[in-house]
């Protein structure tokens, strides 16, 4: 029999027994040592281990569990008959982690409500045990405090009494169970939880006191065993313990903290602006480290917890943020009228309207949904879901051609308003997924010229398409406010100022991104750019390989292989022409201008004001960007015309920065240092 | 027995419950799915059940104070399994669904 290949199989003489005596009596030394080592399991699981390498490694955990019982009282680490003396510190340890099991049991519940990719995010797994999924909560919690009760009473007793407990160690103990009792309030169904932002600053107090204490505690390794996994149902032989030392545990537990408390910050946002949400959600799964499958889930199941007509209205307030400000077309009295009895009779335009958009937000909302909950996943998921929508939209505004069509009968608004808005938010798509590209280090180093003049290209295309809904904006804004309708001219506005932001935002990439195609062409015309040799792949599949999700759109059609392979051939004839038709100078410039019209806006205007913080540093790096595009040109400016090309590749010494190593990481700006 | 004798006796068994004993004194109970002319059988749905060690009898024992106390057998499931032909010491046939019952504790 094979041991890698059986999971009960057991070397002669070994058996699944331990030989732990769980009723023993436990020093309170040993009881914080044993819940410490069960956090840092916690922490290990949450970050994506499964149960069988760690909570289940513990033989209390295990005994608590087999063979199941059905109410709490049952759940003991003996079963029948309570052992005569048994210890009642056991108890203690008994709520603490009859307290963590329900929290991984919450917190499972919560993970698989909201979509996440099992085993890549977050492992469920329980292997047929039933983590006391039936007892309530707070049932949980009484048992809790009932714990901390005895502990705190037993301070006032006499010495003997309280086992030569030092005051210290019960302090730890405490220490623990209010920790425990935090977390699983917070963990709660969010229906339970009155005030959902203030669970987990709660949480995040309570821990300091663990780090403190956790010196007292001394571990008990017996009480861990392998072995357990043999009697799990799966397959799968038993895998080493997960292991993190308790300072790793703890740092990554109070990210956890903090990335939830975060993720609850959604709630802040009290308007029901879509493009607020947007930035939020951009800015939360950007953080470095990124969020774990939890904190995730937190966000997502306040966010996304909407129903299909939640999501068709938060496309109207879409809409009036950027094409419709207090429009007639969305006047909330079109939606209450009810169609004329007798077909003789006239029909109301603003009925007509109203159905208009109804046809639209019905077929619009199931795309408008996969984007959000795109945008809640984790990063790559992010980017290859994108990907997969894209064809979507594309077919939606074709769809949406022929509304816009008949709404241009009924009002006299801009030509195409509702595609507009679809394409813009296709050609924002398609940066994402471009711009997450070289986050995620997917393309190599001589594709990057080629994905940033296609990025610059469609950046491009999104400013001029957002001009076209600014100039709208204006010529509305001017006759409300030259008939006196001063409030509506207000709404544009402020209207005006988010679209121009979002302008900014357009010609700024596009500017950065030819900047950026054209300094490494002429880091190509040095030969300084690493080229890998492909002995067996053609140009033209690459080419078509990279722009697959983008091969069906139209608009933007993707350039022909032809142009692509004209753009980035190896820029041949004098250094001096060549400089001078890649100009990375001019392009710097006026992106930097873009960024820093942007950063006088401010986040208030772009619609990001909850998250002002993220956004501004969001910005300031985008410049330093910028910047340091502007210093690798000047860099390799000044060559003497007579260096050969081996000259060349001695005086520099090209880096290109991998992820987290770069001021901005949808930025591959090269490091170029002179020898 | 001829091959279409003995292909027919095995197919009849398909999607029945066997109980296989291995030569470690483990036993697995499971729908048969496949096998094979090296006797490999495929199961679905298997638990897998051995014998109590001797210690834990002996303890059953001392705490019962009877020296015929009832140990039940350690059990688990598995799911689906492949039990290697040449470690298989016996093979049966549960005829009723209904005795299956006892077995699962």
């Amino acid at each position: 029999m094979d041991p890698k290949m059986d999971s009960g199989f057991l070397k002669p003489g070994e058996t699944l027994d331990d030989n732990y005596d769980v009723s023993r009596a436990l020093l309170p030394e040993e009881v914080v040592g044993i819940m410490d080592q069960l956090l840092c399991y916690e922490v290990a699981w949450h970050h994506g281990y499964p149960l069988s390498q760690t909570l289940f490694t513990s033989i209390y955990i295990d005994r608590l569990l087999w063979p199941p019982s059905d109410c709490l009282s049952d759940a003991q680490f003996y079963r029948g008959i309570r052992p005569m003396g048994l210890h009642p510190l056991l108890d203690v340890l008994r709520s603490y982690c009859i307290a963590l099991i329900k929290c991984c049991d919450l917190t499972i519940e919560k993970v698989t409500s909201r979509d996440y990719y099992e085993e890549e995010d977050f492992s469920t797994h329980t292997y047929n045990r039933s983590l006391l999924h039936t007892v309530p909560h707070d049932k949980v919690l009484e048992l809790l405090r009932s714990s901390i009760e005895w502990l705190s009473n037993s301070r006032n007793r006499r010495p003997s009494e309280v086992h030569r407990t030092s005051r210290e160690l019960e302090e730890a103990l405490i220490n623990r169970l209010t920790f425990r009792e935090r977390m699983l309030l917070a963990v709660a169904p969010e229906q339970e939880i009155l005030d959902l932002a203030a669970v987990w600053p709660a949480v995040s107090a309570a821990l300091p006191p663990l780090e403190a204490t956790h010196s007292l505690g001394r571990p008990v390794p017996d009480s861990f065993s392998e072995k357990i996994q043999r009697r799990l149902a799966s397959t799968v032989p038993p895998r080493p313990t997960v292991d993190f030392t308790f300072a790793a545990a703890y740092t990554k537990l109070v990210q956890l903290c903090k990335d939830c408390e975060d993720a609850l910050r959604v709630l802040e946002i009290t308007t029901e602006s879509p493009q607020e949400h947007l930035s939020f959600i951009w800015m939360f799964s950007s953080r470095k480290p990124a969020p774990l499958a939890y904190a995730r889930s937190c966000l997502s199941s306040v966010f996304l917890a909407r129903t299909t007509e939640g999501f068709e209205q938060l496309i109207q307030t879409d809409l009036s943020e950027f094409v419709f400000p207090a429009d007639p077309v969305l006047d909330p009295v079109n939606f209450t009228l009810e169609a004329a009895q007798s077909s003789f009779a006239p029909q109301d335009k603003r009925l007509a309207m109203a159905t208009i958009i109804n046809e639209f937000t019905g077929r619009a909302a199931p795309q408008y949904f996969d984007m959000w909950n795109s945008l809640c996943q984790n990063r790559c998921r992010t980017r290859r879901m994108i990907c997969n929508n894209i064809p979507f939209i594309d077919d939606l505004q074709f769809a949406t051609e022929q509304l816009d069509d008949e709404l241009h009968d009924l009002t006299h608004t801009m030509r195409y308003p509702l595609s507009t808005w679809v394409y813009h938010m296709k050609l924002r798509m398609v940066e994402w997924v471009v711009q997450l590209g070289f986050e995620q280090e997917v393309y190599l180093p001589d594709e990057l010229a080629g994905m940033y003049w296609w990025l610059s290209q469609v950046a491009s295309l999104r400013a001029s398409v957002i001009e076209q809904v600014y100039n709208h904006l204006s010529r509305r804004h001017e006759i409300l406010s030259n008939g006196g309708e001063i409030e509506k001219a207000e709404t544009i506005r402020t209207t005006q100022a988010f679209v121009k932001a979002l302008m900014y935002e357009a010609t700024g990439t596009g500017a950065l991104a030819d900047a950026m195609y054209a300094l490494y062409m002429r880091l190509h015309y040095l030969q300084l750019v690493p080229i890998l040799s492909r002995p067996y792949s053609e140009s033209s599949l690459r080419y078509e390989l990279r722009m697959k999700p983008f091969l069906r759109l139209n608009p933007p059609q993707i350039p022909t292989f032809e142009a692509f392979e004209e753009a980035t051939r190896m820029p041949s004839g004098s250094q001096d022409d060549v400089f001078a038709k890649y100009d990375v100078e001019g392009s710097v410039k006026e992106a930097k201008e873009a960024w820093a019209a942007l950063k006088r806006l401010g986040a208030r205007a772009a619609k990001s004001e909850v998250v002002q913080a993220a956004w501004e540093k969001n910005l300031a790096s985008t410049i330093q960007s910028c910047i340091a595009c502007g210093i690798a040109a000047s860099t390799i400016s000044n060559i003497p015309k007579d260096a050969g090309t081996g000259r060349v590749k001695e005086m520099f010494q090209v880096e290109i920065p991998g992820e987290g190593k770069r001021y901005h990481d949808w930025w591959v700006v090269p490091k170029i240092k002179r020898n | 027995m001829d091959e279409v004798q003995a292909s027919a006796y095995l197919s009849q068994l398909i999607g029945k419950n066997l109980r296989i004993h291995t030569n470690d004194a483990r036993m697995f109970i499971g729908q048969l799915r496949c096998t094979d002319k090296d006797r490999n059988i495929i199961l679905s749905l298997t638990h897998e059940y051995r014998q109590p060690s001797e210690a834990t009898i002996r303890q059953a024992i001392v705490e019962s104070g009877n020296p015929t106390a009832q140990v039940p057998l350690a059990s688990r499931f598995v799911g689906l399994v492949v039990v290697p032909g040449q470690y298989i010491t016996k093979i049966e046939y549960e005829e009723s669904i209904f005795s299956r019952d006892q077995f699962v504790p």
